[in-house]
């Protein structure tokens, strides 16, 4: 029976490590194959402050998890120069870099690591095993609330968007740098709390048993339950946990076991036994949601009553958006040659110009994309440049992409809220109060743009024609007063683009800016109430479409000034 | 001198390990984009193989090869039996399954049948000599070790510059489906990719467990995450930085280590050179341009 409890205890330990990494990978979109480290971090930590400084045992879960948190965010720091491949080559190499560190260090006991760790106690009572599997169990269980809430806050929505897509996240005003280091603090501090609970129940901690094989085990566990759901990760590691134990004739396979889990699973599961859009996650979504199906303030059907004014065209301001004398170098290719154009609020601009005149890259210029060789760019007699995207979406200035970028987990209502702005730190009551206000002015864009038939299915499975009203919804949820629309009529229908028409009309009508690249000439010349051609980087036209048409440098720019 | 002397000599003999094994992954790496964990099963597989040639013939030059070739197969039926059907997935699928891979065979090494849990002496003759003074030592192993690593680079210069194969692997590298449309035959070239990476790596695993007298199954651990760390150095991708960041490597931890002691393991040393170089030159040391 006590082994019974102690194998449950290891079970509820690894389950709340596994969670910490599904807030870091499956939230968050970071890489670990180092996670061992944080683990470790907390388990060091605890055993450092039960030993060393007598603390005791909830004093050193609290300390494990602040401590652990800020090792989180240190390590963290890499993420902001490195993706993907490299990413995971460096917590790797955290994870060596920690054994090495802790195995020289006498503090930490070295090579031997820390031993005699008093068993866990409360309040003057220790804890049996029976008590501390509860005690393992309550925490697990306030893990699991936490992480899973943790996607329905203004704060989870930016880790999910910085996850599905980096530049679309900066383009609504998310700060990629500060949301990677949070998931990186998050899940240092759940690990911390894991460590914290393993250190003083096996009594002792040392290097060799936070090795890049534990990271790999915990990467595993978190694949094989289901990545980016939480039952998935507590599913994950008490199967992959508790199994190799009880079959103990299989134990010295286990890491055959776990490799070929790892293996097959990516291979033929990739979304594990319980994660998202699996049989079985779908009838568990079943039983959950019969009960109480959890929504995203975003998801939240409100009553359809009068729809918040989203913008109020008597009152609105005058904003001017000016990008002058704008040069931009790209080594010794100038993509950019002395550029001036301004938008002002109620004006449609049209950016033409063929192809490589530089139309997107004074998008990027204007947002903080590419830096600027020369030139100001200034809002409402503000200087912007060298702002980077995210804050520039916050001064008044959102652009959408010439390639749409959804953010393919989320619903449509989703991606609108993820541009309405979020502060990362709710307070309980502002949250609620701002959630509701958010979801009204959410779903009032996206009727706007006409898409509240779909507001509830993921833009993964929604055709561009839509994705791209999306985007300017998305754009205009961010509150912005200049909408620079990278070509919002490339790959639609002839229909639909009359209804971007008139959308993108009202939009300017209603008190917003407008710049628009586009090739669709029948379109932009409709549409415009000024136009600017660039070719070859440099401003070669400008004035009333109908005039611009007429221009000879113009027609040789887009036809030749060879007879044909 | 002396200390000068002893970190050329470790220089020499850690570099050419360090090439032997990190070829392979560069080499996967430019072709498919694929971080190769599994390569360090595949150099274990190369020196348990050479072992068990050598006990069977007693000649070190055929396990040698038997070594290389065996993990050159290796090498073919990963790619064949599981690169091949993902390199086009999201990142992590290939990575995630390589360290499966890795995995996998690190316990199968482990089981009685092929490895264990013992170090398997393995001391054979190479028939060179000695190089040794009053200020130098390098063991007949040691003297294999590196020319066989000079030979290899000698060699692989030779195929790149001056070899069909050589430009269809660099077409290949920059833009896969570009030289498909041109005709270069992607998947042969693949497959004798892997085969010479993997054929590098089985060298390496042979000369390494003869140079240090034993086989045994982690043998491939810390090689394989060394060997990532040269791949970064030297840019991923590009085989030339790789052979000049092998050395690197090697001299910075043979100096660190000799000249000021053991502050950090060794491989601490590596990993933390590696993260640097990521964050402030995360093309390698020896890219073109930025």
């Amino acid at each position: 029976m006590e082994y019974l409890f102690s194998v449950g205890i290891f079970a509820a330990i690894w389950a709340i490590v596994v969670l910490s990494l599904n807030v870091l990978l499956g939230y968050g979109g970071q890489v670990s194959l180092g996670h061992a480290a944080l683990f470790g971090a907390g388990a060091y930590t605890a055993a450092v402050a039960m030993t060393r400084y007598e603390l005791p045992f909830l004093v050193a879960i609290l300390a494990s998890l602040l401590v652990t948190a800020a090792i989180g965010a240190v390590i963290g720091l890499p993420s902001l120069r490195v993706k993907h491949d490299f990413l995971v080559l460096v917590t790797i190499g955290i994870n060596f870099i920690f054994i090495g560190v802790v195995s020289y260090t006498d503090f930490l006991g070295g090579t031997l690591g820390i031993v005699g760790i008093p068993r866990p106690a409360i309040g003057g009572l220790v804890l049996d095993n029976w008590q501390y599997l509860l005690f393992c169990v309550l925490l697990l269980g306030l893990t699991m609330y936490a992480t899973s809430r943790l996607p329905l806050t203004w704060g989870g929505l930016g880790l999910l968007s910085i996850r599905d897509d980096e530049e679309a996240a900066a383009a609504v005003g998310v700060n990629p740098a500060r949301y990677k280091i949070v998931a990186f603090a998050l899940a240092g501090a759940i690990a911390g709390v894991g460590g914290a609970l393993y250190a003083p129940f096996v009594g002792n901690v040392s290097p060799g048993r936070f090795n890049f094989i534990e990271s790999v085990t915990l990467m595993s566990m978190l694949i094989f339950g289901g990545l980016g759901t939480v039952r998935g990760a507590v599913f994950g590691a008490v199967v992959l946990k508790t199994l190799p134990e009880l079959l103990r004739g299989f134990s010295e396979y286990r890491f055959a076991i776990y490799g070929a889990i790892l293996l097959l699973g990516i291979l033929f599961m990739p979304k594990g036994v319980m994660g998202r859009d699996t049989a079985f996650g779908r009838v568990i979504d079943g039983w959950i949601g019969r009960r109480k199906r959890p929504t995203l303030p975003a998801e939240r059907t409100v009553e359809k009553g009068p729809a918040p004014p989203v913008r109020d065209s008597a009152r609105a301001t005058q904003h001017e958006l000016v990008a002058a004398n704008v040069i931009v170098d790209f080594g010794g290719l100038r993509a950019l040659n002395d550029v001036t154009i301004r938008v002002r609020t109620g004006e449609i601009l049209g950016l033409l110009g063929p192809n490589g005149a530089g139309k997107t890259t004074l998008f990027n210029a204007i947002v903080g994309a590419v830096p600027i060789t020369k030139g100001q760019i200034t809002f409402d007699g503000k200087e912007i440049q060298g702002l980077p995207p995210h804050r520039t979406v916050r001064r008044g200035v959102a652009r959408t992409f010439q390639v749409v970028r959804p953010f393919p987990s989320m619903s449509v209502t989703g991606n609108v809220t993820a541009g309405l702005g979020m502060p990362i730190y709710p307070h309980t009551d502002a949250f609620v109060r701002f959630a509701s206000e958010g979801s009204r002015k959410a779903d009032a864009i996206v009727a706007e743009i006409g898409l509240d038939g779909q507001a509830d299915v993921r833009t993964d499975a929604l055709p561009v024609g839509l994705l791209r009203m999306l985007e300017v919804g998305r754009a205009l949820a961010t509150g912005a007063d200049v909408l620079l629309l990278d070509e919002p009529a490339a790959g639609l229908t002839h229909a639909e683009t009359e209804v971007l028409a008139a959308e993108i009309r009202r939009i300017a009508d209603s008190g917003k800016a407008v710049v628009l690249v586009e090739h669709n000439m029948r379109f932009a010349l409709g549409l415009c109430d000024r136009v600017v051609v660039l070719a070859s980087g440099e401003l070669i036209a400008e004035g009333a479409p109908d005039e611009v048409v007429k221009n000879p440098d113009v027609i040789a720019a887009y036809l030749g000034d060879e007879p044909i | 001198m002396i200390v000068a002397l002893e970190i050329a000599v470790n220089t020499l003999t850690q570099g050419s390990v360090y090439v032997l094994t990190a070829i392979g992954l560069t080499m996967v790496y430019g072709l498919l984009g694929i971080l190769h964990v599994a390569h360090a099963a595949v150099y274990t597989f190369g020196a348990w193989i050479g072992l068990i040639s050598w006990q069977a013939t007693g000649s070190f030059w055929l396990a040698l090869l038997a070594g290389g070739a065996a993990s050159g197969i290796a090498g073919i039926g990963i790619f064949e039996a599981v690169y091949r059907h993902i390199a086009d997935r999201p990142k992590l699928v290939p990575l995630i399954a390589s360290v499966g891979i890795l995995i996998v065979a690190s316990a199968i090494f482990e089981q009685p049948f092929m490895i264990g849990t013992r170090r398997l002496p393995f001391r054979p003759e190479t028939g060179l000599p000695a190089i040794a003074s009053d200020l130098v030592y390098i063991g007949p192993t040691g003297v294999a070790l590196i020319i066989v690593a000079f030979v290899v680079i000698l060699a692989l210069f030779l195929i790149f510059r001056y070899t069909r194969l050589g430009l269809d692997w660099r077409a290949l590298s920059m833009d896969a489906q570009m030289a498909n449309a041109l005709g270069i035959p992607a998947r042969m070239s693949m497959n004798l990719a892997f085969f010479v990476g993997s054929f590098l790596a089985g060298l390496g695993g042979v000369l390494v467990a003869a140079y240090e007298g034993r086989v045994f199954a982690a043998m491939g651990d810390v090689v394989s995450y060394k060997a990532f760390i040269v791949v970064v150095l030297g840019g991923l991708g590009n085989v030339p930085g790789a052979v000049a960041a092998a050395f690197l490597l090697a001299f910075i931890e043979s100096f660190v280590i000799t000249v000021f002691g053991y502050v950090l393991p060794r491989d601490a040393i590596g990993f933390t050179l590696l993260i640097a170089v990521l964050m402030f030159r995360p093309q390698g040391l020896f890219a073109r341009r930025a």
